[in-house]
């Protein structure tokens, strides 16, 4: 029996061949599957002179995010620059996380899919293996495919010159779920804002309802520390903490003139909303982890309405909190629900009445929650 | 009604009770749902999968100034609800559960409006509205259009 022929990517580090996969015990059309992807990405970053590597630290795990160019690194590091730490060949990643697009040339192997396999919100159904899950946003056209048993994850998009505004606020967000929840953490649909003391609050509601307004109101009028405006995550045993994982804002232009922001620092987006990478504007309050406190909800209101706090039951906050977090996150069910159900019970919650127009005259009600707070 | 035992329609549909609430998430219509204490108690009877024409007998311990007739409408009623709202199907297997209810910790007074659902839509955009689409010839889904997509 000859030596088996190591597979070994564009820099010398070894990937597992097909051939291995399809001898081991756990050889699956999946894996081929995977194979195939992987072999994909190599040729891509062949094609444009090797990866680029970045290496992130979120929630206690190291991420390495290898791109096939350094346009997709570009765009889609930005929002997780707080989170880049040194690059070390050496050091072992938790996950990897290889990316490519559709500009580079190298199609994608042929899906194992069948067109019924592509569900709402962008999942798909790998009847094939347990070892894959995937989800394809159809629009932006991105496949997120993650290899449980191998601690790989493929991020494919198809015109990586194009990636929606949304993309760059928010990148890798279904593999960031599915990675952070084995190791008992959740991404969550809400802003963090918090105090000095590291005391923090989820911003939670669904989209429009004022989350970017009040926590960026927050922090630019308020002085407080940021955490976040759409995604963040949050640990699934007590004591709760509240981690940032994309440090960026989408305003609407009413919003930008409100606080005084310019739209030249900002991506362009739709709808008149554009991203603002907060982690390149405020350094300084930008939080990476703070304990959570509470959940509030924001409530925009007329302009002459006063700004008011009125708790809220657990029910109520398992709403805002969890049916929004799960509709976005793909292979999210029963298991995430349970986790953030018990977040909703385990900690108070408030409606935050916020008058359209003077957002910031609701701050000094958020920093009172937290002074009272234990 | 025609079947007497139900269960909850898992893994599409997935509840958690809290002090006075029962929230419910339907993971492929996009709705979500919210039952008071009153339809709690009838929820947790279909989980149980009890014999939902028994729960009147239950009920009229509970509460006071309630008929065993109108308990026995008011449960019909949020049965068909569920039904209609996917949220429940006929028990495959008929096999009764055990009565484990929560024993009644005094007569209370039957709110008027309990025994509803409560159904909120809101939340429907996140998820993509038609999952049929057209596939290139890899068999991947491609639209001509790459601004749209599904977005918070």
């Amino acid at each position: 029996m000859g030596t088996k022929r190591q597979r070994t990517d564009w820099s010398g580090s070894m990937i597992p061949s097909a051939e291995s996969l399809r001898e081991s015990k756990y050889s699956s059309e999946g894996d081929r599957f995977f194979q195939d992807l992987l072999e994909s990405w190599d040729n891509a970053c062949r094609r444009d002179n090797g990866s680029v590597d970045v290496d992130i630290h979120l929630c206690d795990q190291r991420l390495r995010l290898r791109f096939s160019s350094l346009r997709l690194k570009s765009s889609l590091t930005r929002a997780l620059r707080h989170r880049i730490v040194p690059t070390d060949p050496h050091a072992k990643s938790d996950f990897v996380i290889h990316v490519f697009d559709g500009t580079s040339g190298v199609p994608l192997p042929r899906s194992p899919w069948l067109r019924t396999d592509f569900q709402r919100r962008g999942e798909v159904n790998s009847h094939f293996t347990d070892d894959i899950v995937a989800s394809y946003l159809i629009g932006p056209d991105i496949l997120n495919i993650y290899h449980k048993r191998l601690k790989r994850a493929v991020y494919w998009i198809r015109n990586g010159r194009q990636i929606p505004f949304y993309e760059q606020a928010a990148p890798f967000r279904h593999l960031t779920h599915w990675l952070l929840r084995e190791k008992g953490w959740l991404l969550v649909h809400g802003a963090g804002i918090g105090n000095r003391d590291n005391r923090g609050l989820l911003v939670i509601g669904k989209g429009g309802s004022g989350k970017s307004t009040v926590s960026i109101a927050a922090a630019i009028d308020g002085g407080m520390k940021f955490c976040g405006d759409d995604y963040c995550a949050i640990n699934t045993s007590p004591p709760l903490r509240l981690n940032s994982v994309y440090l960026t804002a989408k305003l609407t232009e009413k919003t930008m003139e409100m606080l005084s922001l310019s739209a030249a620092d900002a991506v362009s987006g739709d709808e008149g909303k554009r991203v603002f990478f907060i982690g390149e504007m405020m350094a300084k309050q930008a939080a990476e982890s703070l304990d959570l406190k509470g959940f509030v909800v924001p409530g925009l209101c007329p302009a002459e309405t006063p700004p008011g706090l009125r708790m809220m039951d657990s029910g109520e906050v398992a709403r805002h909190l969890s049916v929004s977090s799960l509709y976005q996150m793909p292979h999210a069910g029963a298991m995430e629900f349970a986790s953030l159900a018990e977040a909703a019970r385990s900690l108070p919650g408030w409606l935050l009445t916020v008058p359209t127009g003077s957002p910031s005259s609701a701050v000094p009600l958020l920093k009172g929650i937290l002074s009272d707070v234990g | 009604m025609k079947d007497v035992i139900y269960e909850i329609n898992r893994p599409m549909v997935s509840a958690e009770s809290f002090d006075d609430e029962t929230v419910i998430i339907h993971f492929d219509t996009g709705n979500y749902y919210s039952l008071d204490s009153f339809s709690t108690i009838i929820w947790q009877a279909v989980e149980q999968r009890i014999d939902v024409t028994t729960l009147p007998d239950h009920l009229i311990t509970c509460f006071k100034n309630v008929s065993h007739t109108e308990l026995q409408g008011r449960v019909e009623q949020l049965i068909t609800e569920l039904l209609t709202e996917d949220l429940i199907r006929p028990a495959d297997n008929v096999e009764t559960g055990a009565m484990e209810l929560q024993p009644a910790e005094g007569e209370e007074e039957l709110p008027e409006n309990a025994g509803h659902l409560i159904k909120f839509d809101d939340l429907q955009e996140l998820l993509l509205l038609d999952p049929i689409h057209d596939v290139d010839e890899a068999g991947w889904p491609h639209t001509p259009n790459p601004e749209s997509g599904n977005q918070s």
